[in-house]
Order: C-alpha cells, then structure tokens, then sequence
C-alpha cells in the first residue's frame, strides 16, 4: 500500500513537470558517507568522514545532496525531496539548516508537513504524533531564489536498522 | 522516462526492506538513494534528479546466549548427565556457525558440575529427546543459524558425590562465531558480496550461566494393612480381603520429579477388581488417562503415578485390595 502511495506521487510529481526536463538548470549531487574515527599523528582520536559504501546495522549514512545553478536565470521555489530508504530511520533535527524550510512525510511523500505536525493513524486507528522513524521522505525549499552561479547543500542523517 | 526511472529505484529499496528482520538489515541488501529537485523559472516547472548512491549491507557477527531452565535446576549429590537449557540466537544479519563449549570452573558457587556433553534440540521441540536429539561435536555439527534465527541447546553435566543440601553450581554454555571474534567494531575482509565482517556488540562470542541446586528431598512411603474376612472377623483366612493403604510424603528441599509408586500384587492372593483409589477417588484398573492402573504398566503389579511432590504437597494416599486364595 505504501509503495503505491509512493509511486502515484512521484508519477503525479514529475508528469506535470515533464515538459520542461532538458531544459534544466539546477544540478543535483548526491553523497552518501559515513563517520569512522582515526587516530592521528598525536594519538588522538578525530571523526573523519568517508564514503558509505558499506555499512552495519546501528550505522548511521549522511546523505548530502549539493545543488547548484548552472542556468542563466535564477531559479525560483527551489524544493529538494530526498527518500529516507526503507532500511533506515531518520535522525531528529539532521535536516535542519539556515536558509532552508524542512518538512517531512509520512505517507510515502503523499502529503509533506512539519514534523510536530505531522500524525500517524495506527492499525486500530488511534492516531497519534509522528516519530522519526515513521519519516518516509524530506523536503527542503530554499528560502530565497538560487542566483545563476549559487549553491549550497543540504544533508540529513538515517541509521540502518 | 526520467519519472519511470524514479519509479524504479523507489520499488527496488521497497521490495528490499520486506525481507529485513527485527535483527537487523540483512546482508548484502543495497540501499539506495536519489534525490529529486524542482524549481521554476518565469512560470516554467523545471525538475532535477541527483545520481544514485548505493549503499551495500555488510555482515555483522552478533550471538546471544539464555539459559533457559524456569529456575536453578535440582539435582541430588552423584547424579549423572543433569540438563540445563539453553537458546543460542543469531543476533547478526547473515548466516553464520557457532562453536559451543562449556565452562564449569566458575567462581561464586559452592561446586563445579563435572561436564559430560552437549545435545543440540534437533528436532527443535525445546526438551531434551534421547535418540532424536544429536550429540554436539565441536567442529563437526556445528550449528549453522541464517540471521534470528536460534536453537535450543542441552548441556549435560554429572554432580560430584561429596556436595551438600542447598548448594549450589553453576555452569556455563558458551557460543563463538565461526566467522569471527574481536572487539565490537573491528572488521576484516571477505565477507559475502564484498563487504567486510564486522564485529558486533557481542564482540562474536556470548555466554550465560545456568545453575544446579543440591536437593535433600525424600520420599517417605509408609504402607499399612487391614483384614477383613467373609465372616465379619479380621482372619487372614483364604477368602479374606486384605486392604492395603501407601501413605507418600516428602520431606526435605527441593522437588521430588515424577514419582511412581508401584506395589507387586502378593502372593497368594488375587488383586480385587476396581479396588484402586488415590486420595479417596477412585482410578480405573486400565492403563488409560487417569494417575494409576493394575497390570497394565507393569504385570501383576500396581502402578501411581504421583508427579511432583515437595514439602508442601499433601499426603498421598492410595488404597487397593486383593484376596487371598
């Protein structure tokens, strides 16, 4: 049911944008790392970040996502919308960032709202306050337009269950 | 087509996650991700999507092990071959072996149980099955466990003659990976699907202690007789009834398990049909559901099956009578 969900939006989302792909201006990258620590020259332990290729239950991946305009124009209510993957449970407050509005889904990214705004109904139908972990995709929306030449990146962290 | 190839990468990681299991993302699932802009210029909706990373899941070594008895199990000084129950779970997220040993050499209890050997539940109904459950030889069976997945495992250990009301032993059953030992987090190279193995908080080995306890329990059985004779006297005359009454008690700590009273029919004399009863009810001669039954266990002989018995269980009182010829 919930991949349904999933899939009727994302159709739903990019049907209506289709039209103008190729024409794009804003680029997208994405980076998914991990924080080991090492032990440096003083025998000192530092946190370093390397690329998540594998990773353990309990792990957590930071996904970042850099943006940037590469167009002429600027771009105007630029939203990023990144998946949690299933396998993993969003960290509280990793999304946040100056300059960005955050919300979430819930529902397969049906629906987006603020995270104290958001509710889950329950199998038996109580509804209750949504968790982290109920967290099915992230939307960021830039604040301001994205001059020509501009950038900048968001990131959020999940822990594989 | 860039929207049918988002559809497909969000399918991917769904049908993925519902194999994962409450131990943990299984091994070699790969998890990735991809991130979807849109923006306008003038009026126009543009959208973006980012590359894909991938992310594969490596194996983590994790083992967790319960004893399982209710409580300390009893045992009486020189026993042999007493059981304790233990679960061994896989609590990593890919198939793995585990070598199983026991340690008896423990501190803080007043005896060392001699160990004698391991039986693994094979046929996986929780109790020990003499014949149907295998016996563990370390590096031949060892038990192989896909991710959550557990066995019941028996260790079997004697009782020294020497010990003493009250004490008590302990004895400790211990499950190491096969693939791999360490401190939790350390890894190696070579895992399934070119990850590494990693180790897991248990650090690929785990270890719990089951306890016996020394019983003084016995079994009092008193047995007393009555005549009486077809004359309305008390003669042990051919043709008298003589009525036999078996008084059971126990005394001491602990539990006396299964007790069975059996009681040969004398001679000369003739068992007196449904004459059975225990604690005043009476049991029916065949061997059926109820505690006892007249040659049916045992030819020519009476046989009660009183259970578990300890101080607090009340006398047991079971009567029958025969004839003499």
């Amino acid at each position: 049911m919930k991949n349904l969900l999933i899939s009727v939006l994302v159709s739903g989302l990019f049907v209506a944008a289709l039209p103008s792909v190729g024409a794009a201006a804003v680029k997208l990258k994405t980076m998914a790392e991990k924080e080991v620590i090492v032990i440096n020259d003083e025998g000192e332990e530092t946190v370093t970040r390397v690329a998540a290729d594998q990773i353990v239950p309990g792990d957590v991946i930071i996904y970042t996502i850099f943006y940037e305009n590469v167009g002429k124009q600027p771009a105007e209510t630029v939203r990023i919308v990144d998946p949690i993957p299933e396998e993993m449970t969003y960290k509280t407050g990793s999304a946040e960032s100056p300059d960005v509005a955050v919300l979430f889904s819930v529902d397969g990214g049906k629906t987006m709202g603020l995270m104290e705004e958001l509710r889950v109904v329950e199998e038996d139908g109580v509804v209750r306050p949504a968790l982290a972990s109920d967290f099915t995709h992230v939307m960021w929306t830039l604040t301001k337009p994205l001059a020509p030449g501009d950038g900048g990146e968001v990131s959020f962290r999940a822990q594989l269950k | 087509m860039i929207a049918r190839r988002i559809l497909g990468a969000i399918f991917l990681s769904a049908v993925v996650s519902s194999l994962a299991l409450a131990g943990g993302t299984p091994v070699c699932t790969e998890i990735e991700n991809q991130a979807v802009a849109t923006y306008t210029i003038g009026n126009t909706t543009f959208t973006e999507t980012s590359n894909k990373t991938t992310t594969t899941v490596a194996q983590l070594i994790d083992v967790s092990v319960i004893w399982q008895d209710a409580g300390n199990v009893t045992v009486r000084p020189g026993q042999t071959e007493r059981i304790l129950t233990f679960m061994v779970t896989n609590t990593g997220n890919g198939p793995d072996s585990f070598t199983l040993s026991v340690i008896n050499l423990l501190v803080g209890d007043s005896f060392d149980p001699i160990f004698d050997d391991i039986y693994l539940d094979t046929n996986g109904n929780g109790v020990f099955d003499v014949g149907a459950d295998e016996l563990y030889v370390a590096g031949s069976n060892d038990p192989l466990l896909l991710a959550d997945e557990s066995i019941v495992v028996f260790s079997r250990n004697s009782i020294p003659g020497d010990v003493e009301s009250e004490d008590l032993g302990d004895s400790q059953l211990v499950a190491t990976s096969n693939t791999g030992t360490g401190d939790p987090g350390d890894s190696f190279p070579h895992g399934e699907c070119d990850t590494d193995i990693v180790i897991g908080e248990s650090g690929g080995d785990d270890e719990d202690t089951g306890t016996y306890v020394v019983s003084s329990i016995n079994v009092m059985v008193e047995k007393s007789q009555e005549v009486e004779d077809q004359f309305g006297g008390d003669e042990p005359v051919p043709g008298a009834c003589i009525i036999y009454t078996i008084r059971v008690s126990a005394v001491g700590s602990g539990t006396a398990a299964g007790v069975i009273i059996t009681d040969e029919i004398p001679e000369h004399t003739t068992y007196k049909e449904d004459s059975l009863t225990l604690n005043g009810t009476e049991l029916s001669d065949l061997l059926d559901g109820d505690a006892g039954d007249v040659g049916g266990t045992t030819p020519n002989t009476v046989t009660v099956f009183l259970g578990n018995l300890d101080e607090n269980t009340p006398i047991q009182t079971i009567t029958f009578a025969v004839t003499i010829n």
